[in-house]
């Protein structure tokens, strides 16, 4: 998920331990290519060697090495002591702070005395309890646009959509959902440095403020039993707790957002997939599953913690690596067709969440999300399409997603 | 040393496998090729996709889930009394000749 300030920085010379046979360029930050497909740029990394060197990936830290295959991309994300996650996103460094975004950036043993903390709050318990006001966000939304013959969908569904279920699972006011909009967009996509530098700026400013509030008035939201809980006797410190909100900002929108995207245009543009929903609406659980099998979001990023050797490549302490999930999603050596939607598909053994101890603390959440919302669209809104003469706009980078995506029915 | 268990797929049918002991319960049934066990998270308690049933002997032995392995199961519309994940079971001597059932996808 490095996002930080990539867009500024040229590819660097490459590493003398890294053999000129294993370099490739894998921009999927700013090439056209990617922008185009993110996806079928990805695949295309298939017909090199399986790790290899890209020299303008994470430039941010001077280029990485690229895991292709969902075997060695297990095998990586389940050894932290030789791949660690700490500053693998980077929004303390674009404001000149230190903290860790937490859990996401902690290693173990300390990793998983703060997940278990975080866990009981986002699990299937309280996600079924949050399903009626998930519906009734959703709805809300739909509301706006059902009587009309289309909507721009990422402005009217994609995005506030999962920025309300934030705004409810930490207590927040829903009129504050427009300034929330703006922090989004400036901090992931704004046109310069200043601007992300700004809206990071910004969140921590409110999540401070927030955190201030509920150490004062605890409710029964996230954001007070982080402030409330403890950990090894103590209460968490300030880095401690502004790393874990700012996480649960960052972690719960964008990720979901892009994955909606992609998953309604797929559903715009295969007619035969969004009819066979709509006549199996019970089957939609395990459709999420396939969806988020062929449009993985995720780019992670781990840093190599002593020389090792990793399946015969020689990788140096401080080598970043990354990982692009849908590498591991669309590998053929484990998945038939793997381009291919097929809902009966079995064995679904994405990495739409990740693997390992920091498999995605919000999946179950965020699954809930999208079917929701696929259920919802399904039975209010008639078959739709992308608008005749619209263009599709699609990003990849850190996390691949839609930008513009116009919808209409009849 | 390993242990003779058996394990009973989705669709009904009785596969002997062999699980070493140390190991996961969960592990021994993806390395004996049954893919159909998700494990999405790979052992970290955290996706409850390796969601198991196991007979009433071996469930007096290892007892029931309890924290966040019971909250996740919680979320299973098939989960009952024998219901464990089964990365969380080590694979030991006393539990040989365990029948173990693949829960159904969610």
């Amino acid at each position: 998920m490095s996002y930080a300030a990539e867009l500024e920085r040229p590819a660097t010379a490459v590493p003398a331990h890294v053999p000129p046979e294993l370099v490739f360029s894998f921009n999927h930050t700013d090439s056209p290519e990617a922008r185009q497909d993110p996806y079928r740029f990805a695949v295309k990394q298939y017909d090199r060697p399986d790790i290899f060197w890209s020299p303008d990936t994470n430039r941010t830290h001077g280029g990485s090495w690229i895991i292709t295959r969902a075997e060695d991309m297990r095998e990586v994300l389940s050894d932290p002591q030789h791949f660690s996650s700490k500053g693998q996103v980077g929004f303390a460094a674009l404001i000149g702070e230190k903290w860790s975004m937490l859990p996401i950036e902690y290693d173990p043993p300390v990793h998983k005395q703060f997940r278990e903390l975080l866990n009981p709050i986002l699990y299937p318990r309280v996600v079924s309890k949050m399903t009626e006001g998930v519906r009734q966000r959703a709805n809300d939304l739909i509301d706006k646009f059902a009587d009309k013959s289309g909507c721009e969908f990422m402005h009217a569904f994609g995005t506030p959509f999962p920025i309300s279920i934030f705004m409810q699972l930490m207590g927040l006011p829903m009129e504050q959902m427009s300034t929330f909009l703006v922090w989004e967009e400036d901090l992931l996509r704004g046109a310069s440095l200043e601007r992300r530098t700004a809206a990071a700026k910004s969140i921590r400013l409110y999540l401070d403020t927030l955190a201030a509030e509920r150490r004062k008035n605890p409710t029964d939201d996230l954001a007070s039993l982080v402030v409330t809980s403890k950990i090894d006797g103590r209460l968490w410190t300030d880095d401690e707790v502004i790393g874990a909100l700012f996480l649960f900002f960052v972690g719960g929108l964008d990720t979901v957002a892009s994955s909606l995207g992609f998953i309604f245009e797929h559903l715009a543009t295969h007619p035969e997939h969004q009819q066979w929903l709509r006549d199996n609406l019970n089957e939609i659980p395990h459709a999420v599953e396939e969806l988020l099998r062929r449009y993985s979001v995720v780019t992670a990023c781990r840093q190599v913690t002593e020389d090792t050797v990793f399946r015969g490549v020689t990788m140096k302490k401080g080598d970043w690596v990354s990982l692009t999930q849908a590498h591991g999603s669309l590998d053929p050596r484990e998945f038939d067709n793997p381009l291919e939607v097929d809902f009966k598909r079995k064995g679904v053994r994405h990495f739409a969440f990740s693997f390992g101890p920091h498999f995605c603390i919000g999946s179950h959440l965020a699954r809930r999300e999208i079917a929701v919302a696929l259920q919802q669209w399904l039975t209010r809104i008639p078959p739709f399409r992308v608008r005749e003469g619209t263009e599709v706009v699609r990003h990849a980078g850190g996390v691949f997603g839609i930008e513009h995506l116009e919808l209409a029915w009849d | 040393m390993t242990i003779s268990v058996t394990l009973v797929r989705q669709d009904g049918s009785e596969h002997a496998i062999e699980a070493v002991e140390g190991e996961s319960v969960m592990a021994a049934i993806r390395d004996a090729g049954f893919d159909e066990l998700l494990a999405l998270c790979g052992g970290s308690c955290s996706c409850a996709t390796c969601h198991c049933f196991f007979d009433d002997a071996t469930m007096a032995k290892v007892g029931p889930a309890t924290g966040d392995e019971a909250d996740l199961l919680g979320g299973s519309s098939s989960s009952g009394p024998n219901s464990r994940l089964s990365c969380q079971i080590k694979v030991s001597p006393e539990l040989a000749g365990m029948r173990v059932t693949i829960a159904p996808e969610d």
